[in-house]
């Protein structure tokens, strides 16, 4: 067990120590996607009503969307540097790359929605101190990071990648976005863990088994 | 064809509520249910093709994923001409329709994505890899717009349908055209097959020349 986590832990490491010196992943989705629900919010202001109707709405496509800058930039600095190489003849096999990458994806999507949300809670006025939402929240992110991770590898080498990569992937992920925006607008509007059981479940079912899906598939994605 | 096509204008009595726009409908359903039916060929094609490695299975895959995309597309604008004058608008976020819609953004970024991607085995992975998480996300897209909103009209044939929901001239009307359309699916399939494979082989002979 422990070999099998060691190259998953050099590869978060390696992702996170880069990202410190770079700030190349966390910094511009921060800023894209409060600009992103900022826009949203005064369009929408003065009709508060209407912003708890569609606050998680516009929280989600604030996410996506720079989900997707994100998603974009994880495999593309290894292009760049010829990462891909080096991750290959290292001593991780593919799952164990896939895996690391999945865990760097999925904190570094973290790190950006636990700075977004206060910022939406400010905007639109919502409590944000509630359990059930981050919970909605991180098993949404991780559905968005284990697809995202293997769509990431594939457009690396496909022609306009930073097109294909939203093209390929929206249809894919809107599952998640659906029960997570759902499933939160019932937890802002005073609803409770047993009325959105079932997005739940749907979130964990998706979740596992597109990891499981990605782990296999990896391996095609990235050999050469 | 021509029989299905005599069926459905003229044999099959017109609907006391709905009137002629009902007639869509022998066209609609078996064009959505094949069409999605292209997704688990899709599926098993792909998963074959990745652990197997043969051409045959990529190609299969492909020319499913194409028909599919036709039947679908034709499944969507002849449902928007049927909404429009029986629910009066031309399009509605049920289940059935999210779910061909999503399914056609899908059959669309596969296509795409092999046009876009490198020759050879490599695009034909990427493909299978697309193929396989796609036919398995239709799933929960339809699980997700199910649990979300309702009001397309339950399953009138088979084994989920509720009993005398249908005329039983319609029924047979219905699955008539379901056998005829399956036909024309099956073959379309297989003439795209087959040109695929004769592509292949110019490919192959162009490369020998070189």
């Amino acid at each position: 067990m422990k070999s099998f986590l060691q190259p998953i832990m050099a590869i978060l490491w390696k992702d996170l120590l880069t990202e410190i010196r770079s700030k190349e992943i966390i910094t511009p989705l921060v800023g894209f996607s409060v600009v992103t629900i900022l826009i949203f919010s005064m369009l929408f202001s003065g009709s508060s009503q209407l912003s708890n109707k569609f606050a998680s709405s516009i929280l989600w496509i604030g996410f996506t969307f720079g989900g997707i800058l994100g998603l974009i930039k994880i495999f593309s600095s290894e292009k760049e540097n010829n990462g891909m190489a080096g991750l290959s003849s290292s001593s991780a096999n593919t799952e164990q790359i896939y895996f690391g990458k999945l865990i760097s994806t999925f904190l570094f999507l973290s790190i950006v929605e636990l700075i977004m949300l206060p910022v939406f809670g400010i905007l639109f006025n919502i409590q944000i101190f509630i359990l059930e939402l981050w919970l909605i929240t991180l098993l949404g992110t991780l559905g968005f990071s284990a697809i995202g991770t293997t769509f990431s590898a594939m457009t690396m080498n496909l022609r306009s990648k930073d097109i294909m990569l939203p093209i390929l992937f929206l249809p894919i992920v809107i599952p998640v976005i659906i029960a997570a925006v759902s499933s939160s607008t019932e937890i802002i509007n005073g609803g409770s863990l047993s009325e959105i059981h079932i997005w739940l479940e749907l979130l964990v079912v998706f979740d596992a088994l597109f990891i499981l899906i990605g782990a296999w598939t990896f391996r095609f994605v990235t050999e050469e | 064809m021509t029989v299905t096509m005599y069926l459905i204008f003229i044999w099959v009595p017109t609907d006391d509520v709905l009137g002629i726009s009902q007639r869509i409908f022998y066209i609609h359903v078996p064009m959505g249910i094949l069409g999605l039916m292209a997704f688990p060929i899709v599926f098993i094609c792909s998963t074959t093709y990745l652990i197997t490695k043969k051409d045959t299975m990529d190609s299969i895959a492909y020319s499913a994923a194409e028909i599919g995309a036709l039947f679908l597309t034709i499944a969507l604008i002849t449902g928007m001409l049927w909404s429009k004058p029986s629910w009066g608008v031309w399009w509605t976020w049920s289940p059935q329709p999210t779910l061909t819609l999503v399914s056609w953004l899908v059959y669309i970024a596969y296509l795409m994505l092999r046009a876009y991607s490198p020759r050879g085995s490599q695009g034909a992975k990427y493909a299978a890899v697309l193929g396989i998480i796609g036919s398995v996300n239709s799933i929960f897209v339809y699980l997700a717009a199910k649990i979300w909103r309702d009001v397309h009209p339950e399953a009138v044939v088979g084994p989920l349908a509720e009993n005398d929901s249908l005329d039983s001239s319609m029924r047979i009307g219905l699955l008539i055209a379901l056998l005829a359309f399956s036909l024309l699916f099956t073959y379309l399939i297989t003439l795209r097959f087959s040109t695929r494979k004769t592509e292949q082989k110019i490919e192959r002979l162009q490369y020998e020349i070189n």
